[in-house]
């Protein structure tokens, strides 16, 4: 969920809560203000009537028959026939009720409706009595209701208001922030970092677009000391293998050579092709690590599977080996051409170079959901566990006597993987035979291979 | 034919002079970009050998002027190999071909033979080692003006071979041309083997003559049978 709505409902909701709570403490308290106001009223009646008996102006048959005591206000007073002095006496004891009342006949005051009562006892002219005051609340009623709800829709409007001016308001503010988000989302090679974030007002967002702007000024520096350092290591690597290389092709212009010599020249030269090759798997890994690759290209991987077996064809011609095909869409994905088809060969070399000869090798490519699959398959020797584990690590050196080749080609395998975000597996039977099995997910279409293809 | 070279290793550049001189040109070498400025305001070269690396300036810049000056020249860049932008960017400047290092004199000067061949439209091109005519051009050999039936990769080996006759030529040589960068140490010697053994064969067979001698078992030379001994001595 966005910023600017998780405040916006953490508000509204806080001040919906707060809005219920204060509407029940409010009615409360009106409630509570008016009772106060009534059971004043009520007991100023009692002492009122109290004294006035006691006066004489009133007497308590009177009282009696009257009743009502004014619009809405009445009395009733009873004689209490065995009465506790001792209770009596100890407490005074004031009860306030809140009641229902029903019509009662012949008594025309009573409306029906609720009512404030206050029951009491006090001795008028030697006896003891018990006293009823009643008084109506319903207009009170009408009032507080009036009351609370005017204030409460008031509230859930302004509740309601702040919400929408909140949420105007915070995306102004937020503007930036949301901008550098958007910008952030975009980058995703060392290329597209640039230190341009603008300084701002607000506190959090420049210290935020300060610090962001030093780490891309050094990641870019970063990026490109180490793009320089690969480029100038190839350039002083290679220059002096060409030296020495072509010096001893200059050696071998010299008729008078011995054969030990030219032996040795001979040798020198395939030293340095060796030295040259492991240079530039080197290099090739740390530029990929170094995200210098682009990964525009639109690859289709029939095409590059035929191009990479053509080069292989030799090998398999003189080894015999077949190769077999089983291909049920081509899949066209989004990576750099060079690198996959360098990443097939390695695959499929290996698999030459491991099965014996007149095996066969089978190569499928089936679409798995939106993944493509692909799985190269040699009936060779197989690999274990533990030569697994080692297998990727670079310079591993096979354990058969494999010695001249260095042992590069599968680290290439896994950099151009990650680079790509495939996922490789490698299995092998118990009878032995290898599959190498990987994952494509950025597939960006699948086609059908035209017949006869 | 003149000739430049512009690269700022000494013993590169003393290398690429012997073997031109040996080629045939007159050739002037400078180490740094502003001499190669200099040179390039005199007479215009035939071909220019191209570091792109120098101290003092990046040689594609050079390649930009040259051009922007109308030159000419068959212009070769050097880079180190993988570089696929500089190729690339080099080419599309205008280079006329481009030699990953580290190379071997040998591939310089098949590639020497292509360019001057491309900038000078010599039409018709094909390199005669007494009775064996070989086509530069394209996929055709003969012998005696009889035409060999040769698969591509012996067609590839037999020129290369012929553009450096007279010279040894290393197996590891004839490997990195036929397959540059995928060479595989096991394979790739044993495959040369049997493919010059073939070639040789096939030779033998149209003419009579083994016009591929072997070299200690460490490499091969194309020479003219007619005028050569089996020892490699001049008649």
């Amino acid at each position: 969920m966005k910023l600017q709505d998780k405040i916006g409902l953490t508000n509204l909701t806080l001040s919906m809560v707060f809005y219920v709570l204060g509407g029940i403490a409010l009615y409360w308290f009106i409630t509570h203000a008016v009772y106060q106001e009534l059971d004043s009223h009520l007991i100023g009646h009692r002492n009122d009537i109290i004294s006035k008996v006691e006066s004489g102006e009133f007497d308590v048959k009177r009282l009696e028959e009257m009743g009502a005591l004014a619009t809405y206000e009445w009395v009733e007073i009873n004689k209490i026939k065995n009465p506790d002095e001792k209770a009596l006496k100890s407490g005074e004891t004031n009860i306030f009720r809140t009641i229902e009342v029903e019509a009662p006949e012949g008594e025309p005051s009573r409306q029906p409706g609720s009512y404030r009562m206050l029951e009491s006892q006090a001795k008028l002219n030697g006896s003891w009595y018990t006293i009823k005051f009643y008084e109506r609340i319903a207009g009170w009623h009408t009032i507080i209701i009036t009351i609370l709800t005017t204030v409460l829709i008031l509230l859930l409007a302004w509740v309601m208001l702040s919400y929408f001016v909140n949420k105007v308001a915070f995306k102004r503010v937020l503007a930036p922030l949301y901008s550098t988000v958007e910008k952030l989302k975009t980058i995703t090679t060392p290329q597209q970092i640039h230190p341009d974030l603008p300084s701002s007002s607000t506190e959090e967002i420049e210290v935020l677009h300060r610090s962001l702007n030093h780490m891309f000024r050094q990641l870019s520096a970063s990026f490109e000391e180490q793009k320089s350092f690969i480029q100038n290591a190839s350039h002083e690597l290679l220059t002096p293998l060409t030296i020495i290389r072509q010096k001893a092709d200059a050696l071998l212009s010299d008729r008078s050579l011995s054969e030990e010599s030219i032996a040795r020249v001979a040798q020198i030269q395939e030293t340095v092709s060796r030295l040259s090759r492991l240079s530039n798997a080197l290099l090739m890994i740390s530029r990929i690590e170094n995200r210098q690759y682009h990964l525009d290209d639109e690859v289709s991987l029939t095409e590059a599977l035929e191009v990479v077996l053509d080069e292989l064809q030799i090998y398999t011609e003189s080894k015999a080996q077949q190769v077999r095909k089983t291909i049920e869409y081509d899949a066209v994905i989004n990576g750099n051409r060079d690198l996959i088809q360098a990443l097939l060969f390695n695959i499929i070399q290996n698999a030459i170079k491991f099965s014996p000869n007149e095996s066969e090798i089978t190569i499928s490519l089936k679409a798995e959901g939106a993944n493509a699959i692909l799985r190269i398959n040699d009936n060779g020797p197989g690999i274990s566990e533990e030569q697994k584990e080692q297998l990727f690590r670079r310079f591993y050196k096979g354990s058969k006597g494999h010695s001249e080749s260095p042992g590069l080609g599968l680290s290439i395998v896994d950099s151009i993987c990650e680079m790509h975000g495939f996922k490789y597996n490698i299995n092998s039977g118990a009878e032995g035979g290898t599959t190498f099995t990987i994952t494509m997910a950025n597939v960006k279409q699948f086609r059908e291979i035209p017949v006869g293809a | 034919m003149r000739a430049l070279v512009v690269e700022d290793e000494p013993l590169l550049n003393e290398s690429l002079v012997d073997h031109l001189n040996e080629d045939g040109f007159t050739v002037d070498s400078v180490e740094y970009y502003s001499q190669a400025q200099e040179r390039l305001l005199g007479e215009p070269y035939d071909l220019i050998l191209l570091d792109l690396r120098l101290p003092d300036g990046d040689g594609m810049n050079l390649l930009k002027e040259l051009r922007d000056q109308e030159e000419d020249s068959a212009v070769i860049i050097l880079t180190a190999r993988g570089e696929l932008e500089d190729r690339v960017e080099g080419l599309n400047l205008g280079a006329d071909d481009y030699l990953s290092k580290p190379f071997s004199m040998q591939e310089l000067s098949a590639r020497l033979h292509a360019v001057l061949r491309r900038k000078f439209k010599v039409s018709n091109n094909r390199l005669d080692v007494g009775p064996l005519s070989v086509d530069l051009d394209q996929t055709r050999a003969e012998v005696n003006k009889q035409v060999l039936s040769l698969t591509q990769t012996e067609y590839n080996l037999l020129r290369y071979l012929a553009l450096n006759r007279d010279r040894t030529v290393t197996r590891i040589a004839l490997a990195e041309h036929v397959w540059g960068d995928r060479i595989d140490d096991r394979f790739s010697l044993d495959f040369i083997n049997s493919h010059i053994k073939n070639l040789r064969k096939k030779l033998n067979h149209a003419s009579g003559y083994d016009f591929i001698k072997t070299i200690y078992g460490m490499g091969y030379q194309l020479r003219n049978p007619e005028i050569h001994d089996d020892t490699g001595d001049v008649v």
